[in-house]
């Protein structure tokens, strides 16, 4: 989004990450390519140390709830609407049959270590149901208008493999 | 000839796609078309350079014995019935991964170009394979096993040689 400046000049782009070694490495590689980005150690848990004012703010993620525990799911959706955001959107992967065999595929065919090729079927298959996340984010954030953006199960399309739960403030 | 010419500019190919896919994830960059391009030539270089011996052998054997062009040319027509349509498919899939957009990229990405890359040793021993009994001559079998061996360590020793920690960017 830095780079082609897809949400135009007056956006200010905040990433988060829970590992420090990889923030660091983030800011040095966006002061080399000169992106207009930042980064800052967080938690999905606490996600104030990136929102100076919630009601301008969207919170986006990728590949992350996958790696919460369903119980938790409720709180990371809670921490958003405590912060007043206007909107959120997260991606996850999709749990079927085919986000398995395409992970299985995709890693066995592009990642060198062996942990990651463990890990990336892993999160096909830990990944959480669109009721689960949709149940934990109405929970969580009662106020919020929730919904998974997907198409409809009998005509399922390649794309929503990857597919978000979006909520706007109402 | 053109049969040879064929399978050269095939393993060429694969040749500069094994090194590009040894460097990808490296730089960290969003813009890394520099060392993208420059991950193929490698790649390219090192097939010819590993390809080299078995051209020696084969151009050796066809100039000192008579007649035995035809066993590479049955071979290496053989290989190409493995090899052409594989190929065909991959760089549509390319090519429909550099003009299309993003969704269609994912698309031949998920759907073709991941997919194929796994299979890519085995259409490799495949093609070997039916070249090797195409010939039915044991030293155009060795010829063919030697090249298909080399186009296979293209990528392994790029990875070694080149991309075995993350360039510094």
């Amino acid at each position: 989004m830095a780079a082609t400046l897809v949400l135009g000049q007056n956006v200010e782009l905040v990433g988060v990450d829970l590992n420090p070694v990889l923030i660091g490495e983030a800011n040095r590689l966006a002061k080399r390519e000169g992106l207009a980005c930042g980064f800052v150690r967080g938690d999905a848990f606490t996600p104030g140390v990136a929102i100076e004012d919630g009601a301008r703010t969207i919170v986006m993620s990728s590949g992350l709830m996958h790696h919460l525990r369903e119980p938790e799911l409720v709180e990371f959706f809670a921490a958003q609407a405590r912060l007043g955001v206007a909107a959120f959107a997260h991606w996850d992967i999709a749990p079927c049959l085919w986000s398995t065999l395409g992970a299985w595929v995709f890693h066995q065919a592009r990642m060198r270590e062996p942990v990651s090729r463990h890990d990336g079927v892993l999160s096909a298959r830990r990944a959480h149901s669109s009721s689960v996340l949709e149940g934990a984010a109405r929970t969580g954030a009662p106020d919020d208008d929730d919904r998974m953006l997907e198409g409809a199960r009998w005509q399922p399309r390649a794309l929503d493999v990857v597919r978000p739960i979006v909520g706007t403030r109402a | 000839m053109t049969v040879a010419a064929a399978l050269l500019v095939l393993a060429l190919l694969d040749g500069a796609f094994a090194g590009f896919r040894s460097s990808v994830g490296r730089t960290g960059l969003i813009s890394h078309r520099n060392s993208d391009e420059r991950a193929a030539r490698r790649g390219a270089a090192l097939s010819i350079v590993l390809l080299s011996p078995v051209v020696v052998l084969i151009c050796g054997d066809v100039l000192v014995r008579h007649g035995r062009m035809d066993a590479y040319t049955r071979a290496g027509t053989a290989m190409l019935t493995i090899y052409a349509p594989y190929a065909l498919l991959v760089l549509a899939a390319l090519g429909c991964y550099a003009v299309l957009n993003w969704r269609l990229k994912y698309l031949a990405s998920a759907l073709i170009l991941g997919p194929f890359t796994l299979l890519r040793p085995g259409v490799a021993l495949i093609g070997a394979i039916v070249g090797a009994i195409g010939a039915n001559d044991k030293l155009v079998a060795s010829a063919v096993a030697l090249a298909v061996i080399a186009v296979l360590a293209v990528e392994p020793l790029a990875d070694r040689r080149w991309y075995a920690q993350r360039q510094p960017s």
